[in-house]
């Protein structure tokens, strides 16, 4: 956009006016009001950023523009379109403005489209959808439309299943199906937060070109700052169901006027912020973690050979070290992290840990990998049993290497440990469900760390959460590896978290290294074109500075 | 796709001749002669050795076990299952005989399964409130009822007390085929009625599952009708687990079929079973056992390729 944002802050020829819009969800004797009087417009060819942290209430706002709430919702105040007021419409003229006059795309691109169908027949669909076309015209629109999305081969792309395609793709398909009305108004309910910041710089590249051609206006929910700095005019911050702050995207990353919105802004890591880690480490010691010319195979069925997901690996974690793994789907990164637990076998070289050579995979060989590494995972709803408490939880490792059986002397170390993770003593014996989000990856982190090893691997341990909860998550991380000293390959798709934590990085693409080094080296003055790559694609929030990356990006 | 069916038939194909070669085995490996078993007839007289040899003879028992397996699996594979002892008729014939009753008896009651059990279980998922308790009630008792029990009620109330249709008995389609099909309906709605239960609930819980799917949301925002959502984008999808829930049904189908020809006196496969084993028959024990393992096979590969043609992440 070349014009002064400025210009756009609303008027009485907003495209879209929302005033004191409350959803409701029905409960069995009466109405819950989830969201609290929202009011805000998007004016003709305006970007307007719904900004909040789950629960916030954002996409339930944007859905009530529409009506897709769940069932047993209601929307109350006034939408309008065009100065058409939409609460209150009938199904039948709502149907009308769906898919026409205001397009949707979603999250997850897989699920958002059905699997037994392919992209053309979704596509078809939205084209006669609101248009008298025969199947033939409706097709040959569809390639069109896939054309106008960048979708590569689109003659081929279009008799193609959803999963047969990468996630980018599907979501170019999504909006393939979403411009085939060219609406006056698209929501993008979190587009890229599934996918890879490559490909996430790709999509909104191309929302904003599609948004150049037909001047529509766009309303893109998100979390991500950066996501914001890059498309938006105007911000929307939401917090417990009420706007905080309304301000233009630049004003609003200079002078955050609300205190949470100064919060939110700076829990975002940020690369190249200065802020490093203090890890001591040990070069000269033994390595707790050498890999050296390691091949990874995932084993293959019956006449279906094995698929190898790691070639040629060199990586060294020393003593005290935090190395950070980044790469983004598909580069194999988790796959080290398994290796390292010794869930995968060495299929060529030579893996030691803490000075075992462990490439075999005996017996011995893994009781002592499960001795000395322990892992924490992504999602820690679904990685902690629900059934147990959490002190059960934290002190199962020992009771299953037969170190701690004691039912005492277990409880006392469950008390230790949740004291050493900041949760408060007394909750031995509550179970998952009644913890937050961080507080569950903060028992997750303490049950990696019961054995006391010396190796811990986190898989996106901190992707999952909210970006002031990951701020916190992260400093109890660093606080915990000065004070125990343990060796950590961090896994992580975010470049400014390994900026704030890891000591050296590791940037793996398809299996294989293609640098490595100290952080500072590595992403201030980074060697190969895959790595500047990447860093050129990870959003910063700063609307200047991605104004300037995007118009590099696109002469480039 | 071509490779996907042709795999589930070479599957097929190994699970046949598995099941052929352990039949075979299960009358050499029992302890005692099957020649002696099959002359005492439990009463305890002694038998003579000439008439066991005599026997083993004729079954070809004195042959080695390899050749004997051999002269087995080939004349399954053309369809020689040997004779009746009772009647001396190929056991091929009296099979070929009683199995298109069952199958058709069977095949009516899927239908009327599929048919009423779809729609039922998509309405109670759609509609929910008081209609969906109600159809949870209806087949919770459907599925408990055994078909036994609920035959003998319809021939009760339908045959002997209103008189509307025939109690059982069998007319051939040839010679009389409004009685044909009049003696059809009883038996068939006795089969039907726990199946019917069963695929209404697989396709209300599997409708109630994708009702809920990001899709479903993504064709509303398309502005399509809640109907066309409905039926394009919910119905289409429950279907999957249907076909499955059918194919296994039809199996079991198979095997009510005993209970159900026996209460209506219905002439079919199933009968004929009843009968040989009663009457220590074996070849024809063996014959049926045989083609209703065919059947089985068979029905599994239908419902695999209709998997396939219904789920496109499922061929590969």
């Amino acid at each position: 956009m070349t014009q002064p944002v400025l210009e756009k802050t609303p008027t009485t020829t907003a495209l879209l006016e929302i005033s004191d819009v409350s959803v409701e969800f029905g409960g069995p004797k009466r109405f819950t009001a989830v969201t609290h009087g929202i009011s805000f417009s998007v004016a003709p060819g305006e970007t307007v950023a719904l900004v909040g942290e789950s629960g916030s209430g954002k996409s339930v706002t944007a859905m009530a523009v529409l009506d897709l709430l769940p069932e047993g919702a209601r929307r109350t105040g006034s939408i309008r379109l065009a100065g058409e007021e939409l609460v209150g419409a009938s199904e039948r003229r709502m149907r009308e403005v769906r898919g026409n006059d205001v397009a949707v795309i979603f999250q997850e691109p897989m699920t958002a489209l059905n699997p037994v169908y392919t992209i053309g027949h979704h596509l078809v669909e939205a084209i006669r959808s609101h248009r008298d076309v025969d199947k033939a015209a409706a097709r040959e629109r569809a390639v069109e439309l896939l054309r106008q999305v960048h979708m590569p081969d689109p003659e081929v792309k279009v008799g193609h299943y959803p999963h047969q395609l990468s996630g980018g793709q599907r979501q170019r398909a999504m909006i393939a199906m979403a411009m085939a009305s060219e609406p006056q108004l698209l929501i993008a309910d979190e587009p890229t937060t599934a996918l890879d910041v490559t490909v996430q710089a790709e999509i909104l590249d191309l929302v904003r070109e599609l948004q150049q051609r037909t001047g529509m206006s766009v309303l893109v929910i998100t979390h991500d700052m950066g996501v914001v700095a890059d498309v938006a005019d105007r911000v929307v911050v939401m917090r417990d169901g009420r706007v905080v702050e309304e301000a233009p995207a630049v004003e609003l990353f200079a002078r955050p006027r609300h205190e949470y919105t100064r919060a939110l802004l700076d829990a975002v890591p940020r690369l190249g912020s200065g802020t490093t880690s203090s890890a001591v480490v040990d070069r000269d010691a033994t390595p707790v973690l050498e890999l050296s010319g390691v091949a990874i195979e995932y084993p293959g069925s019956f006449r279906r050979s094995g698929f190898r997901a790691g070639h040629d690996l060199d990586i060294r974690v020393a003593p005290g070290e935090i190395v950070g793994l980044v790469g983004e789907s598909g580069s194999g990164k988790s796959t080290i992290g398994r290796l390292a637990m010794g869930l995968l076998p060495v299929a060529e070289g030579r893996m030691s840990i803490a000075g075992r050579d462990v490439s075999a995979g005996g017996k011995a060989d893994l009781r002592h990998v499960r001795e000395h590494v322990s892992m924490v995972f992504q999602d820690p709803a679904s990685s902690l049993d629900p059934r147990r408490t959490i002190g059960q939880v934290v002190t199962d490792p020992l009771r299953w290497t037969g170190k701690l059986t004691d039912r005492k002397a277990c409880r006392l170390r469950a008390e230790e440990l949740l004291d050493q993770v900041r949760l408060p003593k007394a909750w031995v014996d509550r179970y998952p469900h009644e913890l937050s989000g961080g507080q569950r990856q903060r028992v997750g982190i303490a049950r990696a760390m019961a054995t006391n090893p010396r190796l811990l691997v986190a898989d996106e341990p901190t992707s999952a959460l909210d970006v002031s909860v990951q701020a916190a998550v992260l400093d109890l991380f660093s606080d915990l590896q000065r004070e125990f000293g343990f060796s950590c390959l961090f896994i992580t798709h975010d470049l400014s978290v390994v900026e704030q934590l890891a000591t050296s990085v590791v940037v793996l693409r398809s299996g294989r290294v293609v640098e490595q080094g100290t952080t500072a080296r590595v992403l201030d003055a980074p060697q190969e074109d895959y790595t500047r790559r990447l860093i050129a694609a990870a959003p910063v929030p700063d609307p200047e500075l991605q104004a300037r990356r995007r118009s590099e990006r696109l002469a480039g | 796709m071509f490779s996907y069916v042709l795999r589930r038939i070479g599957v097929g194909a190994g699970l046949v001749l598995l099941v052929l070669t352990l039949i075979f085995l299960a009358l050499h490996l029992v302890p005692g002669d099957p020649a002696m078993l099959l002359l005492s007839q439990g009463d305890g007289a002694s038998v003579t050795p000439e008439a066991v040899a005599r026997v083993r003879t004729q079954l070809g028992l004195d042959e080695p076990l390899l050749t004997q397996y051999w002269q087995f699996l080939s004349g399954a594979l053309t369809g020689d299952l040997g004779e009746s002892f009772r009647n001396q008729q190929a056991v091929s014939e009296a099979i070929g005989e009683r199995l298109p009753r069952t199958l058709e008896l069977v095949g009516l009651a899927t239908l009327i399964a599929v048919v009423v059990g779809v729609p039922w279980g998509a309405l109670a998922a759609r509609k929910g409130g008081w209609f969906d308790s109600l159809t949870s009630v209806l087949t919770s008792i459907g599925v408990a009822l055994p078909v036994f029990v609920f035959g003998s009620v319809l021939i009760l109330v339908f045959a002997l007390n209103l008189g509307w249709l025939p109690a059982g008995g069998f007319a051939e389609w040839g010679e009389d085929p409004g009685r044909h099909a009049q003696v059809l309906v009883l038996p068939a709605i006795a089969l039907a009625v726990g199946f019917a239960s069963t695929v209404a609930r697989m396709t209300r819980s599997a409708v109630l599952e994708m009702l809920h799917q990001d899709w479903v949301r993504t064709a509303r925002s398309l502005g399509l009708s809640r109907r066309a959502v409905f039926r394009r984008y919910v119905l289409r999808n429950s279907l999957t687990p249907v076909v499955t829930t059918v194919g296994i049904g039809v199996g079991t189908l198979l095997g009510s079929t005993v209970l159900v020809e026996r209460v209506f006196n219905y002439p079919g496969l199933s009968s004929l079973l009843v009968e040989a084993v009663t009457a220590r028959d074996y070849p024809v024990v063996q014959g049926i056992v045989i083609t209703i393992a065919v059947l089985f096979v068979s029905i599994n590969i239908l419902v695999d390729v209709l998997y396939g043609v219904l789920d496109p992440r499922v061929r590969r």
